[in-house]
């Protein structure tokens, strides 16, 4: 396997024309998409998935991709110049970058976290075409139990490592595998909860799903709250887009680590680029000589959160594309576009189609350049675009939302299917049960069900045999220490929070 | 002093009833089969049962959560599920343009106030935008106006 070719081949294809379009409208949405508040990339990539469907699987993936990494991109913008976050991988830049512009160092802050996006952005491809062929070669051998206890292993991590309640995130999960029971079963032939309607017999549709816990419900929780924005001229001033030497020599340090934690943080399941960025931000205060500037305007930490989340966002797509095992909620919608085209996600990818993975990690590089010219220059044009009010915006997601769960099969029962989600979305906000897990359990519900099946079948029904093979074991054993210790945690949580609350409640 | 979260035993009772429900509908419709060969109910009852066991969780935590005091909207959501409704409803007798126009004006009163200029140009802006992206750009067969009678 020569890793020249691969790039070759993979080069040729990012820079088609039609590859290099939709690279382009990935990154520019993705930035329009970060940059503006009360909407994330979970939201726009759900609306925008439908569109995917009338393009090549490759072209697909290349925008899609871009519209994902672009938003870390464009998220750091809103953080630094007005101290809200664009989403929730560039909330800790806050702590740093807008203490620096109201220095009137705002255009130093863009400009080093444009240089850092990029470094982690390239540091986290090469660990993906360095890592994900090899992965993919070692996880060909893998029979039905190993890729059960795996899915199991990604599906409890994302779920117990994610903010909030545990039991919910499980329950959410649980959820998500049952709705994706609806439709035929494709073992038996038998229909499956679609009480005698045609409509379902192939399934819920992923996008009307995504679209309606993930749009709808979001726009339903920011109407009436996303106040439009008066940007204040004199709050940040572009003075100096140029870093001082100063500024360049303190950030190496900052962005090697920063890529390094990152790239970790995003291939693990269940942590992504919000964890990365956090982490790389308590590591800079510990290793600084001076923890004392950081939250007063340090550039170390802008750089390093910014680079971490960059770096994060490129190697999540090592399981998703050496295993086909997403790690977050937006890499299940990139398996779920696989899927559409009737590509299976898994080992085999890479061997298989070598045009689609090269071709996606080439046009990366592509996107990433993109994303610096389209940054540096242009950034007066986002800046102006935060205070679009949001009573013109919120209408224009909900078209996009409608017509595209519409032109999926051209039926207007998936638009009722997007209600039906976005009754539930809202449901479940109001419980504090997060929407990702649930949507993860959907996307890999139907390979979860189909691999244990035929395992349970492989090992006449023994599940003791299951558990023995060394992988499935020691990957199934690794599941269960996370779900122990994440319950441990919570309980542990839980009890200080009953603490407090009773203690505040003698005070009274 | 019972001092239940209300809002969290809504959600476990939400949660209870759903998993019951899966486990009982595919209980009764479906062959569960053996554990060597699963029938199409295996695991939807499984995990139906499950859910409900986690449902039965958050129910009895319930009277251990502080209560949190953020507010729950009616109007909001009402509002913007009848305007998906509306464009589901117009979309295959009217067509594209009537359902734009009409999604968008019901969505527009979810802030509460009405206001019929900006009514007209949103929702004519976003007519425009409709047909350039969705027809003109990306060539998909949708009809623009139909008349059903």
């Amino acid at each position: 396997m020569d890793i020249f070719s691969n790039l070759a081949l993979g080069l040729e294809t990012a820079l088609t024309p039609v590859n290099l379009l939709y690279c382009f409208f990935g990154v520019f949405l993705g930035t329009l998409i970060g940059v503006l508040p009360g909407i994330g990339a979970l939201a726009a990539i759900s609306m925008l998935f439908p569109i995917t469907f009338h393009l090549e699987p490759t072209t697909a993936l290349i925008m899609l991709a871009g519209i994902y990494y672009g938003t870390a991109y464009g998220g750091s913008t809103a953080s630094i110049l007005l101290n809200i976050p664009g989403g929730t991988s560039s909330a800790v830049t806050c702590l740093d970058g807008y203490p620096m512009a109201k220095q009137g160092r705002a255009g130093v802050a863009l400009a080093m976290t444009a240089i850092g996006s990029f470094y982690g952005g390239v540091y986290g491809i090469i660990v993906l075409s360095l890592f994900a062929p090899a992965i993919a070669s070692w996880a060909l051998a893998f029979g039905s139990a190993e890729y059960f206890a795996m899915m199991v292993l990604g599906l409890i991590a994302a779920s117990a490592i994610s903010s909030g309640s545990v039991i919910k995130g499980l329950a959410m999960v649980v959820l998500g595998v049952l709705l994706a029971t609806v439709g035929m079963d494709p073992q038996s032939g038998t229909a499956r909860f679609t009480f005698g309607s045609l409509s379902v017999l192939d399934g819920l549709s992923i996008s009307a799903l995504a679209m309606g816990l993930f749009g709808v419900a979001e726009i339903i929780t920011s109407v009436r709250a996303t106040d439009s924005i008066k940007l204040d001229p004199k709050a940040f001033s572009y003075r100096t887009l140029m870093p001082t030497r100063e500024d360049i020599r303190s950030s190496w340090g900052p962005m090697f680590r920063g890529s390094t934690l990152g790239s970790l943080f995003g291939a693990l399941p269940g942590t992504g680029p919000s964890v990365a960025a956090f982490v790389s931000y308590a590591v800079e205060k510990r290793v600084s000589k001076t923890p004392e500037r950081f939250g007063k305007g340090a550039i170390e930490g802008v750089v390093a959160p910014e680079t971490a989340n960059n770096a994060a966002d490129q190697t999540a797509f090592i399981p998703t594309l050496s295993l086909g095992i997403p790690g977050s909620a937006t890499m299940a919608l990139m398996i779920g576009a696989l899927m559409v085209h009737g590509i299976h996600p898994g080992p085999n990818l890479v061997a298989e189609q070598p045009s689609l993975f090269w071709g996606l990690v080439m046009s990366f590089w592509i996107g990433n350049v993109l994303l610096v010219i389209l940054n540096l220059p242009l950034i007066g044009l986002w800046v102006r675009l935060l205070s679009v009010p949001y009573h013109f915006l919120y209408p224009a997601i909900l078209m996009f939302i409608c017509i595209g769960a519409y032109s999926v099969h051209y039926s207007a029962f998936d638009v009722m299917v997007v209600f039906g989600f976005g009754l539930l979305g809202y449901l479940m906000r109001i419980f504090g049960m997060p929407p990702a897990p649930l949507l993860l359990g959907f996307v890999l519900g139907p390979l979860i069900e189909q691999h244990f099946r035929r395992a349970m079948v492989l090992a006449r029904g023994d599940f003791t045999a299951v558990i023995e093979r060394p992988i499935t074991g020691a990957i199934l054993g690794l599941t269960l220490v996370i779900l122990v210790w994440s319950l441990w945690s919570g309980w542990r949580a839980a009890q200080r929070l009953r603490a407090r609350t009773q203690l505040m409640a003698q005070e009274d | 002093m019972l001092d239940l979260n209300v809002r969290e035993l809504s959600g476990g009772l939400f949660l209870t009833a759903l998993g019951a429900a899966f486990a009982l509908y595919a209980l009764a419709n479906y062959s569960i089969g053996t554990v060597t060969r699963m029938g199409p109910g295996m695991v939807p009852l499984s995990l139906g049962v499950v859910l409900t066991v986690f449902g039965i969780v958050v129910t009895l935590g319930a009277r251990w959560k502080p209560s949190e005091t953020e507010e729950i909207r009616v109007f909001v959501p009402a509002v913007i599920l009848v305007s998906i409704v509306a464009f589901a409803a117009l979309i295959k007798p009217f067509g594209l343009l009537p359902a734009v126009f009409a999604s968008a004006a019901i969505a527009t009163l979810a802030e509460g106030r009405v206001r019929p200029r900006l009514v007209l140009a949103l929702g004519l802006t976003l007519c425009v935008m409709a047909w350039l992206i969705f027809v003109v750009a990306l060539q998909l067969p949708l009809s623009l106006f139909a008349w059903p009678f």
